[in-house]
């Protein structure tokens, strides 16, 4: 019988889990580069010692702020989320078996309530609530015990006969995935309306049984429940690992995101933000190239200064900092600004996960503790990891009075609802909590204070408390929805939404606001709508047309349509749509994918009342329409009545439409050849490539004629090629490998051998050695090697080819840097190339006792800023896919505070295994398409019609999804061997540079904004002709077009080197000039500073203007992008250039800058 | 624990069982492997293991494993299975945990989701549910449908169930239709507890502990199971709930097998960076299998207790 069971127990479901086939199809892959990461596998640093007083020493705080250990091992260890109960008591939920249940132990995670009787600010009660628990990852008392979110489920556990009685534990709701244990349900939180709101993250797929329906969430999201009624929704969708959420005083809420990299992200209701899977809109943050965050508390009450009410904290957890943002209302969304931290430390176990405003005013820190953070990288047993540490520490404004602690639980109701007035979040918060918790028996007090009380602000809080008790009260709600304060209206629109199905005319209530003077309240207006399911919500919301629209705005009418889409379309086919104006009409038609659209939105374009969004309007019907429609575009493509620029944007959503659905317009294609010959060269561009996809046959001589000429130029040249490649046969291969065999170094021979590969890779290989031996330059070569590589056996063919030929040294480098960024590197054509070439080098490896010496020497000899020029270097080519605060490649991971979160070791390690842990978000993913090409990238995007990959050379790669045959995971696009050309001491250099990448130090990226990503002219033939055409720049700039620029980047320190630039030598006297260029974007205008170190030897433009430079310049200019160009005579210049933007006292004006590459 | 000396006298007869087709009555037999799958309603079933308890108990002699198979929110297509696939995938894992256990009996408990889509959904869902049989087929397992239950009305603030059960009851009557068709048993849970007053539920949807242990001695009787009326005791006797708690650990045991925490990287795409890890995961099977050594001694010892009076030797 034994012997039975053991087979039986052997026959579980994970055998057929194995070959888990959904990795080849629908997967959302998620994936990462190496080199950098959360992870601690430590040789250099020792495990630190765990006394908390060494750690409290090591929290530097900001100015006029101190900490003190509220709580400590060992009565709590690895806290994950904490959450204050109305008495005032701090309930965390504590996990020791985090990362992974061993077999054969028992799950035994705790629920710690910790409370301070006396109030000194130290714990001095500790409980086990509850033990036996499996990771619980969120919390938050409520009803009478706590609900915890653990596992699969959602439980509320309680003990109904008090605290010594026994445990009730009741399954809330069950089937949250549990794919990823630092992504299960988390970050639980009580609204202000009485719903609990919770978090899952990317990998999560949950499947929630509830009595109106199945609700299903596979990604990151905001979850909204109302325990009472068991209604469960999404509130909001997307991020990485939205581990922070909280409402401000007006209970607009604000999202953190602990893997994703754009700061604050404010909510708007039902939206879908970054990383939403298979969401073709999504919004982002407001800080792009941020570090990851967790937490999220927005802070008030009178113990802080001022000056920090309203502030939202959050932590860097890789970085040791609790970060804090200013949020400033902008439009109809916000903007938030990073402000100095209010902790930094170098300890390396201090990892601020959770933040809380307490009962009397201070600030509340769960510090997991822990030398080692995340399980993706490191081994889930790592004996390094720690199990039994954890700290909560308490923050105070030094020599301000702490807020007397309310009772509010034993209060009685007049008092709770006098407790409503208090200028502390907490305190409000609280008193509504313990109303709703005394349910309707406080009902007639609630009704006398609402009608004593004539503020806002009160009444606002009743609205809520009435919320929270489920009850309607209409009289209240339309008095707030006319409240002077647009934040009330705001507040008051979305009770209109929660409440509809209950309020007789919610329609007509929501009408006045949908014409609000506030953007804020238009925007919760159209967002309400999209709830109230009825054609006239949908008439209700385009009227928000009439008013200027921003892009949230502009977004949420765009969800609201979509919503809407089931009531306004069939209505609309009934001729029961009535809508006032055109730009309405082709705003809805606009808003959703249906075939539905297609003959009104073409009879607006027939009857002329498309206007100037004419173009934009046939662009649309191109991504629905068939044959007929397209037929429609193809008509004002021929029609020289059209400008050339319409005529190119037609032709360009002419050629989506093949690449994507593979359709044709109806009628005489032909009639497109004519356009090959015109003097506008975006247009023949266009219908190059145009006519190659649809294989105009009848292209084909022109399309020969134009490739041949001497004098077409490049992007012109790379279109024909492309043409003739797509047009296909005997002929085409026949002709690019004429052109391939030409023996010049011309462009024209390498692009003609790139777009020779799909179509004859044999062909192809066999003349790579001599076009690879002659290249204008040897950058040229990347294009080559990886058209070979994107081509199924292509590595092979090449490698065959190569076998027993010699190529330039440099080329052959290119080429194995090539190969090991595809993710899934072919080592045969690696060892062809390193013959080829000559070349001696071989991937570097340590053995582990060279690696703990070069660890040693890392600390001891390794010198920061001659690792910074290394890493700088043109050869180390590390800032083509790195950034550091936002500056540089966006194909790996932002290195800003990689020293502060990654151990020696582990930097060496990634720097020469680059797959030996990938960060999070940075696996590659391979296409294999159906017609044989491959690719490898970072996925970017995915919807119906395309994938969007980004490769190792920073360009998006677009994939239509018709085309796709198979994606499996690959690796990391980080070449193996990067770091081959570096002697000993230039890589412990650049490891100790990049180790002190966001330490406390010089190399920590502030919260000032200076201009690190920057554009440099390059010498191109339109670069030449331009300059001299610029008069020596004394005239405003005329056309720019054509001109291409470099990106290069300032130093950590901010300034840019200058001689990075290239020289041009100019005018008689041959000055040494380089042009420079940055974007800032103005999102409110108003005036700001612009200030420069030196104005010596600069000259600057604004967009096309030229202004007088000076080292401070205020500036007021309007919302947009704006360019500012600066002419930087380097005869005069040796100083490197810094240039920063300030915001100037008293202006609404907010500017960032636009970094990247 | 409460008491629950009402439970013998429960209005069983609202309890349909159809056995067309099924000539011989449904009993358990020694080396039977059973799986339960389907929706929340089957996977609770494993937290509380009343279900489970009660069919060991009616046969004390046979060596009997029970594997739980059911998923939250699942459908006769395998939604919740789908993981970062599409329905496809989830049906094809549904499919796939089923057959590699090899079942020689399968508990069937779908509908409660399907039913949401109402009347003009119910096509659908009888063609995935024959899809499903279909797929089972070859196991030649005796296979056990179970209907939906109705939604409870606990009254404000829980919304009025009065629609939703008009479908229930459509896609109960389906299930059943379907049974009678392809000669496997029906139990309709629809009426679970006729005019019994007390609710099962605490949300109307979901049994809770008590609800399960009420329920549990009604499909034992509905399937025809011996022992069902000494199964009223088994709230007070210690034996059953050591039995019933050894059975419960041995359920979480085999969910930390089956259906691990950390799927991405343990068998998932990032299984390149943690997936020595996996290595853990079937450290799981000896473990339950001794948790079943554990089992049959109890159920022996159990059922002596639970024995009737009248039948036991002088």
């Amino acid at each position: 019988m034994n012997e039975m069971m053991m087979q039986n127990g052997l026959l579980s479901a994970r055998s057929a889990n194995k070959g888990r086939p959904c990795w080849r199809c629908g997967l959302v892959v998620v994936l990462l580069l190496a080199c950098q990461s959360s992870v601690f596998a430590q040789r250099d640093a020792k495990v630190p010692d765990p006394d908390p007083e060494i750690e409290r020493k090591a929290l530097q705080a900001a100015d006029g702020f101190e900490v003190n250990l509220f709580a400590a091992d060992p009565l709590l260890a690895k806290p994950i989320q904490m959450n204050f109960d109305s008495a005032g008591r701090l309930w965390v939920a504590c996990s020791e078996s985090y990362p992974q249940i061993k077999p054969g132990q028992k799950a035994n995670d705790k629920i710690i309530v910790l409370e301070d009787t006396d109030g000194d600010g130290k714990a001095d009660k500790t409980t086990v609530f509850a033990n036996g628990l499996l990771i619980p990852t969120g919390i938050e008392p409520g009803d009478g015990g706590v609900y915890v979110g653990a596992s699969t489920e959602l439980l509320h556990l309680s003990r109904p006969e008090g605290e010594k009685g026994p445990l009730r534990r009741r399954v809330v709701l069950s089937g949250f995935g549990t794919e990823d244990t630092h992504h299960i349900v988390h970050t639980l939180r009580w609204g202000h309306d009485g719903n609990l709101y919770f978090n899952q993250s990317i990998y999560i797929h949950s499947h929630i049984e509830t009595p109106y329906g199945p609700r299903r969430l596979g990604g990151g999201g905001v979850w909204q429940l109302r325990p009472e009624t068991g209604r469960l929704e999404v509130f909001a969708r997307g991020w990485w690992n939205p581990w922070g959420h909280h409402f401000d005083r007006w209970g607009q809420s604000f999202v953190t995101d602990g893997a994703g990299t754009e700061g604050v992200n404010p909510v708007i209701v039902g939206a879908s933000y970054t990383a939403t899977p298979r969401e073709a809109r999504v919004l982002q943050g407001l800080n792009p190239g941020h570090p990851k965050y967790c937490g999220c508390e927005i802070l008030s009450g009178r113990h802080l200064p001022e000056a920090w009410r309203g502030s939202l904290l959050t932590h860097d957890f890789r970085g040791h900092r609790v970060c804090r943002f200013t949020l400033t209302p902008e439009g109809s969304y916000y903007s938030a600004t990073l402000q100095a931290d209010l902790i930094r430390s170098n300890h390396p176990a201090f990892r601020p996960v959770d933040v809380k405003m307490g009962p009397d005013g201070a600030i509340y820190i769960a510090d997991w503790y822990n030398p080692i953070i995340q399980h993706g990288e490191v081994d889930f047993r790592d004996p390094r990891r720690d199990v039994s540490h954890g700290r909560i520490w308490r923050i105070t404004a030094k020599g301000r009075p702490l807020v007397p602690r309310p009772k509010l639980v034993e209060d009685r109701t007049a008092d709770l609802l006098e407790a409503l007035n208090a200028p502390e979040d907490w305190t409000r918060h609280h008193a509504r909590r313990v109303l709703k918790e005394r349910g309707k028996k406080a009902l007639p007090e609630l009704k006398e204070w609402t009608e004593k009380h004539d503020e806002e602000t009160l009444r606002l809080e009743a609205l809520w408390t009435y919320q929270s008790l489920d009850i309607v009260e209409p009289k209240l709600l339309a008095s707030l929805l006319e409240a002077k304060d647009y934040r009330v209206r705001a507040a008051a629109v979305r009770v209109v939404s929660a409440w509809h199905e209950r309020l007789s005319d919610p329609l007509q209530m929501l009408t006045p606001r949908i014409d609000d003077e506030h953007p804020q309240v238009r925007l919760e207006a159209v967002r309400a709508l999209g709830q109230i399911h009825d054609v006239r919500s949908a008439e209700l919301a385009l009227k928000s047309l009439t008013k200027p629209i921003d892009k949230y705005l502009e977004y949420s009418l765009w969800l609201t349509m979509r919503e809407l889409g089931p009531y306004w379309l069939p209505a609309l086919q009934a001729g029961k749509f009535v809508v006032p104006d055109a730009r309405q009409l082709l705003f809805a038609l606009q808003s959703v994918d249906s075939r539905a659209v297609l003959q009104p939105l073409i009879e607006l374009v027939r009857s002329g009342k498309a206007g100037a969004n004419t173009v934009g309007v046939l662009a649309f019907i191109a991504t629905l329409g068939g044959p007929q429609e397209l037929a429609l575009l193809f008509e004002r493509v021929v029609s020289p009545k059209q400008t050339v620029e319409e005529r190119t944007r037609l032709l360009e959503a002419l050629e989506r439409a093949m690449r994507q659905r593979n359709l044709r317009p109806a009628g005489d294609l032909a009639r497109i050849v004519p356009l090959l010959k015109t003097d506008s060269e975006s247009l023949q561009i266009a219908a190059a490539r145009v006519a190659g996809l649809w294989k105009l046959e009848a292209a084909r001589t022109r399309l020969l004629e134009l490739a041949r000429a001497d004098d077409t130029g490049d992007a012109l040249r790379r279109a024909v090629i492309d043409g003739l490649a797509a047009l296909g046969g005997s002929a085409s291969i026949e002709a690019l490998e004429k052109l391939a065999d030409r023996d010049d170094s011309s462009s024209r021979r390498i692009l003609a051998l790139i777009a020779l590969v799909p179509l004859d890779a044999k062909s192809a290989a066999h003349r790579a050695a001599s076009v690879l031996s002659k290249l204008p330059n040897e950058l040229a070569a990347t294009g080559v090697f990886e058209a070979f590589l994107q081509r199924k056996g292509g590595a092979a063919l090449l490698a065959t080819a190569l076998r027993e030929q010699k190529i330039p040294a440099d080329v052959a480098r290119i080429g194995v840097r090539t190969v090991r960024s595809t993710g899934r590197p072919d080592h045969g054509l690696v060892e062809v190339l390193t013959k080829a070439g000559g070349l001696t080098f071989g991937v570097r490896t340590l053995s582990p006792k060279e690696l703990n010496a070069m660890v040693a020497d890392v600390a001891r000899i390794g010198d920061p800023a001659r690792g910074e020029l290394v890493f700088r270097r043109k050869d180390q080519v590390c800032l083509k896919c790195h950034a550091i605060g936002g500056a540089g490649g966006q194909v790996g991971p932002d290195l800003s505070s990689i020293g502060a979160s990654a151990p020696v070791d582990y930097l060496i390690d990634s720097l020469l295994q680059p797959n030996k842990a990938i960060k999070e978000n940075y696996h590659s993913l391979l296409v294999t398409t159906k017609k044989g090409q491959q690719y490898s990238g970072i996925k970017i995007r995915e919807t119906k019609t395309e994938l969007v990959l980004r490769g190792a050379e920073d360009r998006e790669i677009a994939i239509p999804t018709k085309d796709i045959d198979e994606k499996s995971p690959g690796g990391s696009l980080m070449p193996d061997g990067l770091t081959d050309t570096l002697t000993r001491g230039e890589l412990v250099d650049l490891v100790r540079f990049l180790s002190e990448l966001g330490k406390v130090g010089p190399y920590a990226i502030g919260p000032r904004r200076i201009v690190r990503s920057w554009q440099a002219l390059e010498p191109t033939r339109e670069a030449w002709s331009f300059l001299h055409l610029g008069g020596g720049l004394a005239t405003p700039f005329k056309d720019e077009r054509g001109l291409q620029w470099g990106s290069i980047y300032s130093t950590l320190s901010g300034e840019l080197p200058v001689t990075d630039a290239y020289s041009f030598s100019l005018g008689k006297d041959k000055r040494a000039v380089s042009l420079l260029r940055c974007h800032i974007e103005v999102t409110t205008s108003g005036p700001f500073v612009v200030r420069l170190n030196s104005t010596k030897g600069v000259k600057l433009w604004i967009d096309r203007e030229p202004i007088a430079v000076k080292e401070s310049l205020e500036l007021n200019l309007p919302v947009g992008i704006h360019t500012l160009t600066l002419v930087v005579d380097r005869d005069e210049r040796e100083r490197g250039l810094r240039c920063e933007v300030e915001d100037k006292n008293g202006s609404p004006a907010r500017v960032r800058i636009v970094g990247g590459k | 624990m409460k008491s629950y000396a009402l439970l013998p006298s429960l209005p069983l007869g609202l309890i349909v069982v159809s056995m067309a087709g099924a000539a011989e009555p449904f009993a358990l037999r020694d080396d039977d492997r059973v799986v339960l799958v389907g929706s929340t309603l089957i996977e609770r079933e494993q937290r509380y293991g009343y279900w489970e308890t009660a069919l060991t108990l009616s046969y004390p002699d046979k060596s009997i494993i029970f594997r739980n198979l059911g998923w939250s929110g699942d459908t006769v297509f395998g939604d919740a299975r789908a993981g970062f696939g599409t329905q496809v995938d989830g049906f094809r894992q549904l499919k796939d945990h089923v057959l590699a256990l090899k079942p020689t009996v399968i508990f069937i408990g779908y509908g409660t989701n399907e039913s949401f889509e109402g009347a003009k959904g119910l096509p659908r869902f009888v063609k995935g549910l024959e899809t499903l049989l279909d797929t089972f087929a070859p196991l030649k397992a005796r296979i056990v449908l179970l209907s939906p239950l109705k939604q409870e009305d606990l009254g404000l603030p829980l919304p009025d169930p009065a629609e939703n059960n008009k479908n229930l009851r459509l896609y109960a009557d389906a299930i059943g239709e379907v049974a009678e068709k392809r000669g496997h048993r029906f139990v309709d849970l629809y009426d679970l507890l006729g005019r019994e007053k007390k609710p099962l539920t605490d949300n109307g949807i979901h049994l809770t502990s008590d609800g399960y242990m009420r329920s549990a001695l009604v499909l034992q009787k509905a399937l025809g199971c011996p022992h069902a009326s000494d199964f009223g005791a088994i709230g007070d006797n210690k034996r059953i709930e050591k039995l019933r708690q050894t059975i419960v650990a041995k359920n979480r045991l085999y969910f930390y097998r089956w259906r691990p925490e950390n799927e991405t990287y343990l068998f998932g795409f990032r299984k390149h960076e943690q997936g020595q890890n996996a290595r853990e995961i079937p450290q799981f099977d000896p473990l339950v299998a001794d948790k079943e050594i554990e089992i049959a001694k109890l159920r022996v010892a159990a059922a002596r207790l639970n024995q009737p009076k009248a039948e036991k030797k002088p």
